[in-house]
């Protein structure tokens, strides 16, 4: 017999890797830090590893790192949450070693993010606009620049126009130059202006990029089309997410669907959009087919031969309740055959994801296991479901 | 002559467990075995697991054994987003749902063997265990002694204040 094990017993490593499964959660980091002193012991440096300071938190922020400045030290990921108009601390007891910044509901640019893109600028690798608001788009869109070690970029919907220009034409901006970026991530029904790039410049990065997440509506459709044929053989990872207002609706007519035949290298395609009912007056708009149809004529223009494709996503958003109507807007035989090619012999995994469709969830699984019948007996198809937003 | 493709493991206490070696192979330590040792009949001592623990430890191998080839895409981000990532599935939920010197028994044997899926989904099923206790449920939860004097306790409460706000 041998005594019971309890978590004291745990090899230290293993402790400690469970605090950083943990970590951005900084009240439970909080709670760890307070059990025992072996436990504030590795507690504490995860806890300051992920921060996110808001003008809730600011001041006591600032307290603790007056007293205790080594503790900025372990700062790796810092969140800047709606910090605008708050003073900065002082200078040097700014972080220097941040990995990743995030930037949330900020007037761009800030005083707090011009400090923090300065104090770190040669160990960022990731930065993150959501929900921002950019009131000089060429200054903004070149702060990656700055960075060289920068690997990811990322703005989510964020609005990138000075007041001016509100109801003015918005200018031109420069296209993103960032040749050492290999995740770029521009989304959010204003966050890609591909089409306003200037004449003459490429409007996304081309050399290593290899992760690619865009939200596509029907203005910047027939540039990123273009870019794709440049860019495509470089791209591992594909995530398309067509707009989600109704003004899509009238801005896609007539252009047509991005083609996917350059993305020899391709593994990984997520493509999110929402299905929309079909209206009694279906047939006298070309909203619902034009949009929908998309779907399966991206996957038919896939190389030929997509040996390195693994996996393929859909992200299917629904109205909360969702109608039985929602689901039959597209055509989700159609793209089971499409995908039961031998033109992808690497494919391991079709994930279906729907975000609502709350009042349907008994009868969706039956659904897609029918509709997807070729992709569930390989054992492909993955179902899940999202709350609605 | 045995089957070429299963081989047998023995627990601690002397239990033997014939498993297909494609199984076996989810653990790193076991795989480098394997390799060094070639084709071979012998049977190979786990000394460090007892029978209960080896039978756990086997039912996720066999459980997650197509999850490899499932998950080794394009990965840009490394360790850090494997933390991020690591899914706990409803069977990994109901897998743990077990004894918590059991539990802890699985994720250092796993460690042990060098199984790291199944050591993200132990660590990450204990790191939902903590989440949302105060100090005082964790030192319930795992028997951890408090060795703080009030003192301590409140000023590092003070020191960390900024966390508890959301």
């Amino acid at each position: 017999m041998h005594a019971p094990l309890s978590f004291s017993d745990l090899p230290v490593e293993l402790g400690v890797e469970i605090l950083e499964f943990l970590r951005g959660d900084s009240q439970a980091l909080h709670s760890c830090c307070l059990t025992s002193k072996l436990w504030f012991q590795h507690a504490q440096p995860i806890l300051y590893k992920s921060i996110r300071i808001n003008p809730q938190n600011l001041t006591m922020f600032c307290n603790t790192i007056r007293k205790r400045p080594e503790l900025v030290s372990h700062i790796r990921k810092l969140t800047l949450d709606g910090l605008s108009g708050t003073p900065l601390p002082p200078r040097e007891l700014l972080p220097t070693r941040i990995e990743v910044l995030r930037v949330v509901g900020m007037e761009l640019p800030n005083p707090w993010v011009l400090a923090a893109l300065s104090t770190s600028r040669s160990s960022i690798q990731e930065l993150v606009f959501r929900d921002c608001y950019m009131a000089d788009p060429k200054r903004c869109l070149a702060l990656p620049e700055l960075l060289p070690s920068l690997k990811t970029f990322e703005i989510d919907q964020s609005w990138l126009r000075s007041k001016e220009e509100v109801n003015n034409a918005p200018p031109h901006i420069p296209g993103f130059s960032m040749p050492d970026v290999q995740s770029l991530s521009l989304t959010g029904d204003s966050a890609v202006p591909l089409d306003r790039s200037e004449p003459g410049t490429r409007p996304l990065p081309c050399g290593n990029l290899s992760v690619l997440k865009v939200s596509l509506d029907g203005d910047n459709m027939s540039v990123f089309r273009q870019y794709l044929q440049d860019a495509g053989p470089g791209l591992h990872k594909l995530d398309i997410d067509f707009g989600s207002y109704a003004t899509f609706a009238m801005s896609v007519l007539g252009s047509t669907p991005p083609k996917l035949d350059k993305c020899v290298n391709l593994r990984s395609l997520d493509i999110e959009f929402r299905l929309l009912p079909k209206t009694p007056f279906a047939h006298l708009s070309l909203y619902t087919r034009t949009y929908l149809s998309y779907i399966p004529m991206l996957l038919e223009g896939l190389p030929g031969q997509c040996k390195q494709l693994q996996q393929v996503g859909f992200t299917a958003r629904m109205s909360r309740l969702g109608s039985p109507a929602d689901l039959d807007a597209l055509d989700w035989e159609h793209v089971g055959q499409i995908l039961s090619k031998g033109r992808f012999p690497s494919l391991r995994q079709v994930s279906a994801c729907i975000a609502g469709g709350d009042g349907l969830r008994w009868k969706i699984e039956r659904y897609f296991k029918e509709k997807l019948n070729v992709l569930d007996q390989r054992k492909l198809l993955e179902l899940t479901f999202r709350e609605h937003s | 002559m045995g089957d070429s493709n299963r081989l047998t493991l023995v627990a601690s206490d002397g239990g033997k467990f014939v498993v297909d070696k494609e199984v076996v192979q989810m653990s790193v330590l076991l795989k480098n075995m394997i390799e060094d040792l070639g084709e071979t009949d012998e049977s190979i001592p786990i000394p460090n697991v007892t029978s209960p623990v080896l039978t756990k430890v086997i039912e996720f191998c066999e459980n997650h054994r197509t999850d490899a080839a499932r998950t080794d895409g394009p990965n840009v981000d490394g360790d850090d987003a494997r933390m991020r990532t690591a899914v706990v599935s409803d069977w990994d939920r109901q897998f743990f749902d077990v004894d918590q010197d059991l539990m802890f028994e699985i994720i250092v044997a796993a460690n042990y063997l060098d199984i790291k899926s199944l050591v993200d989904v132990g660590c990450k099923v204990v790191a939902d265990m903590i989440k949302g206790k105060s100090p005082q449920e964790i030192r319930d939860l795992f028997d951890i002694v408090n060795d703080f004097s009030p003192e301590e306790e409140a000023a590092l409460r003070k020191e960390n204040e900024w966390a508890n706000d959301r």
